[in-house]
């Protein structure tokens, strides 16, 4: 019985960890956070240097992005409360740590620093911005889909790559090129999310424990 | 007998018995599910779920919590330290086993 239970486990335990991700509101919710990035890079190049818009969006740059990750977190749970849990069930998964906390901070400001030193002292390879971010994401997205076996983030993997590398390989100027990056990674996450949104919708039914 | 056949007399038939084996194999990788999930991964029926969740938190091997959200009921189970340790007690010897006696 154990021999051939031992793979049904693994399974078992695999599809338990991706369960966060199978509604697809996470990829709908981080695709809003892409556009409004997008938005920001967009706007960074239409308004006047000296605008007072751009100098606000400057200066709240981290702002707008921690309170479009926090927003997001709050809608994505509680739709999960409304939509998700009643249907499926409750899944709560281990915070990380203080240790893994500081490791990731650490890792992710030498990361920064790293890229922030090599674009000074390379003006040139600015224009391989949004190859780099989208290199990142494809990455991230690999990594995921392997560990989880979620094979539709090997797609958004690939999309990564290839949105990175358009304004790249198209010579577009370096923010224009994030906001082009940023605009099209966000829109195929809303139709990778809601494909599977749907998906689920479909082929799920609200339940009670009784 | 060989040590590692020896080893499989020690092993905890609570945790050995498939259906709770699947209970705990869940728990192990959250921080807490509800009676809802683990029913529909396991595929038990409520009754034998509840009996099995029961002769676990007998163990102290989880820890259920009843709660609502808003006016549906739901039951909260999550893995205490001892059932952590017993699972993977319980993984070890298994690995050994299998490593060691078969091809």
């Amino acid at each position: 019985m154990m021999m051939t239970m031992d793979p049904d486990l693994k399974e078992l335990q695999k599809r338990t960890k991706r369960y966060w991700y199978t509604d697809g509101l996470h990829e709908i919710a981080f695709g809003f956070i892409c556009v409004v990035l997008s938005l920001y890079f967009l706007a960074q190049v239409l308004l006047p240097l000296d605008s007072l818009l751009a100098n606000l969006l400057t200066a709240g740059f981290v702002l707008l992005v921690l309170g479009s990750a926090f927003l997001t977190r709050w809608i994505v749970t509680a739709i999960k409360e409304r939509l998700t849990y009643p249907r499926t069930g409750y899944v709560s998964y281990a915070k990380p740590g203080a240790r893994q906390n500081w490791l990731a901070a650490i890792l992710g400001l030498l990361f920064a620093t790293l890229l922030v030193a090599f674009f000074a002292t390379h003006p040139a390879s600015l224009a391989w911005m949004s190859a780099a971010s989208g290199l990142v994401f494809a990455a991230v997205w690999a990594v995921l889909a392997n560990r989880l076996g979620l094979s539709r983030f090997y797609l958004l993997a690939g999309a990564a790559l290839i949105f990175g590398a358009i304004p790249t390989l198209t010579g577009m100027q370096e923010i224009l090129g994030l906001a082009t990056f940023y605009g099209l990674i966000g829109p195929a996450m809303f139709v990778s999310g809601g494909l599977t949104l749907k998906s689920y919708l479909e082929n799920t039914q609200p339940a009670t424990e009784d | 007998l060989s040590d590692e056949l020896r080893s499989l007399t020690d092993i905890d038939r609570l945790i050995h018995e498939p259906a709770r084996l699947m209970i705990v194999a869940i728990l192990y990788t959250v921080e807490s599910a509800d009676f809802l999930y683990i029913k529909r991964e396991t595929q038990l029926t409520k009754g034998n779920l509840s009996s099995h969740l029961s002769r676990l938190e007998d163990a102290g091997y989880i820890e259920i919590e009843k709660t609502y959200q808003g006016k549906v009921p739901l039951t909260i189970c999550h893995l205490t330290e001892t059932g952590r340790q017993a699972f993977e007690t319980y993984r070890d010897q298994i690995k050994s086993f299998v490593d060691h006696t078969l091809d």
